[in-house]
């Protein structure tokens, strides 16, 4: 559990971060967003200590980070930063095994936890291991610092913009891949991101900063919802938060009783699937199916434009 | 295509325009130039003497015919290991040719009648080095096999010289006498430049470090440095002949351990201080190029400041130290010879020698062997900047 407390940073007159309180539960995942220069990076490495506060301060698992030796914080949180920030002298397997060197791990252990992260990130541990960093493209080197900041075993992950330089197409796997290893390992997740449709996908939660304060945390539909200001308004209006706010519902949510023709729709497929297959086919309506194929009713298009629709007050 | 350009593109492809241009020096320079010099004594001036008047008939062919073959290999677009094979083998002929010009030119008893290169066998001479250097550039060789390659060239010239083949050119008259003295003032010279420069590395390395980690510091370290080096030389080992006089002679223990106004004490020091500031700047310099990614990776994964410096920050920064270190060393290695002014010894005692005698030869006795410890170090230095980036 991550608890920040009345946290402020100032560089000289700006204030970066500006009295901001936020707690990450265990295990949960949480999005920083917001405007280029808005605090997210400098919150984020208060967790870390890479940036020590001016005022307030971050409780990790019960303990003030302050307290703490930060290379010795630092080896229990796990650190990805955009472009990956591979060490280009040292191979993939040194780069993963930094921290578990720095801790003193066996030899046989660290070798064990190195081909394990390799290949939970689909990377063949005989074939990337002994390559340098120039030897991999983005999205392996990406990879390979994911398998670094992961390495030593650690419960909590910070992440700055960890996809920023990806294409779209890598990009997208890598935001499944990332989803996967949280479910399997249990991580908590601090995320920072420029990108709302990354925001929704990965976060449980989503926090909003402007100007080194935070604005608004809720989950993802609250905020595209209802943003509580202005300029949390500018941030999520676009012509498609419609299918944003569609693409967080499931289809179990608006299923009713009756009968449709055409092909049937998944229980848990997105309400933005099941429109997107009934404007396809021109149809009003089709029939939804669980997991096992038994029918479970029927799902509409008024429905479906309805939940698109902003909220009425 | 017009037959202009098929000549043209045949043309482009066939020659080798370094090796084409340094043909063409060599040849005219062989043909047209004097290939010695021959002076009545040390210190009058030398007449031209051509290739065919120097040598020998026999010799004299052997040299323009070899040459000539050669400069078509070079001309050519040919393999690089040829093109250094024939250039070290034309450089090497035009030494050991050089080497029975005195013996055809001038009779036994002929003492005082010296005999040095003309321009001409400069001209070819420098060609083929060239060449041999450009092709070992292109050969590629491995950091390793680059000083491998250095230490073969310098034991093939060191057997030349040994196996008393130019025994009888100015240059080794000079040295004959002085043979003694030469290795003495070698092994001054190597203590002044390399003992100075390892003074310089572990005085400048942790100022270097203090300049990384403190900014405040870096400015002025750096600046007090600067002011040194723009003190000519002379004026600086003149400068300290009198506090080191006077610690010598109020101090009994410094004058024990050989610290005088003059000599290798203010020499040393010298350039020591000359040194420090190529060191400290390209210490701090070399740190602070670092990736920043890299060092806050380094950080983020739990490394002590320490840690980081040793594990990350120093390997990614030893290229451009070592590359700050040739310099330096390149540097002293040529100013050391300043310091035989202040009676400090070095190579430099033969070029003021020299120079005060107008025996040129006495002063090239000084000067080669110091350009060729300089380029040595160069060498080695760069081989080893190259090994390090890898
Ligand atoms: N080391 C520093 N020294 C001075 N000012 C800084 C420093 N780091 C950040 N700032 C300032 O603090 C503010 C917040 O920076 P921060 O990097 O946290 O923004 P960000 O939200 O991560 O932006 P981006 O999305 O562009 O990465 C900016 O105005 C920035 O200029
Ligand atoms: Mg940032």
């Amino acid at each position: 559990m991550i608890a920040i407390e009345r946290l402020s940073k100032r560089y000289g007159e700006t204030a970066a971060v500006a009295d901001v309180s936020l707690e990450i539960a265990e295990g949960e995942s949480l999005a920083i967003v917001g405007s280029s220069g808005s605090g997210k990076s400098t919150l984020l490495k208060t967790i870390n200590r890479l940036v020590e506060p001016s005022a307030g301060r971050v409780v990790v698992d019960g303990e003030d980070v302050s307290t703490v030796a930060p290379h010795l914080l630092r080896r229990r949180i796990g650190y990805v930063m955009q472009g990956a920030g591979l060490f280009p002298h040292r191979t993939a397997f040194e780069n993963i095994s930094t921290t578990p060197r720095l801790l003193r791990w066996e030899e046989p252990r660290i070798r064990a936890r190195v081909d394990e992260l390799l290949t939970l990130l689909g990377l063949d541990p005989a074939t990337y291991g002994p390559r340098k960093p120039h030897e991999l493209s983005g999205g392996e080197q990406q990879r390979v610092g994911v398998a670094r900041a992961l390495a030593a075993e650690p419960r909590v992950l910070l992440m700055d913009e960890p996809f920023g330089a990806l294409d779209p197409a890598v990009r997208a796997k890598a935001q499944v891949d990332l989803a996967a290893l949280r479910k399997r390992l249990g991580l908590t997740i601090v995320l920072v991101t420029h990108d709302m449709d990354e925001a929704a996908r990965l976060g449980d939660r989503i926090a909003v900063m402007h100007r080194g304060r935070l604005l608004q945390q809720g989950t993802p539909a609250e905020i595209f919802s209802r943003p509580a200001t202005p300029e949390v308004a500018a941030l999520v209006a676009s012509d498609d938060r419609p299918f944003r706010l569609l693409a967080l519902g499931s289809v179990r949510d608006l299923v009713e009783p009756g009968s449709a023709a055409g092909d049937p729709v998944a229980v848990e497929a997105t309400l933005r699937g099941a429109l997107g297959a009934l404007l396809w086919s021109r149809r009003d309506a089709a029939p939804v199916v669980g997991a096992g194929g038994e029918a479970l009713g029927i799902v509409t298009l008024k429905r479906l434009i309805e939940a698109g629709a902003e909220p009425k007050a | 295509m017009t037959a202009i350009e098929a000549s043209a593109a045949a043309g482009s492809s066939t020659f080798d325009r370094l090796g084409l241009l340094a043909a063409g020096v060599a040849i005219s320079g062989l043909a047209l130039g004097p290939f010695a010099t021959l002076k009545p004594n040390r210190i009058l001036d030398g007449a031209p003497v051509s290739l065919f008047a120097a040598l020998s008939p026999p010799v004299a062919a052997a040299v323009m015919l070899l040459a000539a073959a050669a400069a078509i290999v070079v001309a050519l677009r040919t393999p690089a290991l040829l093109r250094l094979l024939a250039g070290l083998a034309v450089a090497a002929a035009l030494l050991i040719a050089l080497g029975t010009a005195p013996s055809h030119l001038v009779a036994r008893d002929d003492m005082l009648a010296r005999i040095g290169p003309g321009w001409g066998f400069w001209l070819a001479f420098l060609a083929f080095a060239l060449v041999a250097s450009d092709a070992i550039v292109r050969l590629r060789l491995r950091p390793l096999m680059r000083v491998a390659a250095l230490a073969l060239v310098l034991a093939g010239a060191g057997a030349l010289f040994a196996s008393g083949a130019l025994d009888d050119l100015s240059l080794l008259k000079e040295y004959a006498p002085r043979a003694q003295a030469f290795w003495s003032e070698a092994r001054t010279h190597l203590l002044l430049s390399f003992g100075s420069v390892a003074a310089a590395l572990t005085l400048g390395v942790p100022l270097g470090l203090a300049c990384h980690f403190s900014p405040r510091f870096e400015g002025p370290a750096l600046g007090f440095l600067t002011a040194i080096q723009t003190i000519p030389s002379i004026a600086l080992f003149a400068l300290l002949i009198a506090p080191l006089g006077w610690l010598a002679a109020n101090l009994p223990s410094a004058s024990a351990v050989g610290i005088s106004g003059v000599g290798i004490a203010p020499a040393f020091v010298a350039l020591t201080l000359y040194a420090l500031l190529p060191v400290v700047a390209g210490v701090a310099s070399a740190l602070a190029s670092t990736p920043r990614d890299a060092v806050e990776a380094a950080r983020a994964s739990g490394m002590t400041e320490r840690q980081a410096l040793l594990l990350v920050k120093a390997p990614l920064a030893a290229p451009r130290l070592l590359a700050s270190l040739r310099v330096t060393l390149v540097q002293t290695i040529g100013l050391a010879t300043v310091a035989a002014l202040i009676g400090a010894g070095g190579f430099g005692t033969f070029v003021f020698q020299g120079m005060g005698q107008t025996a040129i030869d006495l002063v090239l006795l000084g000067a080669v062997p110091t350009v060729a410890l300089a380029f040595a170090a160069s060498v080695a230095l760069d081989a080893a900047a190259e090994a390090a980036a890898r």
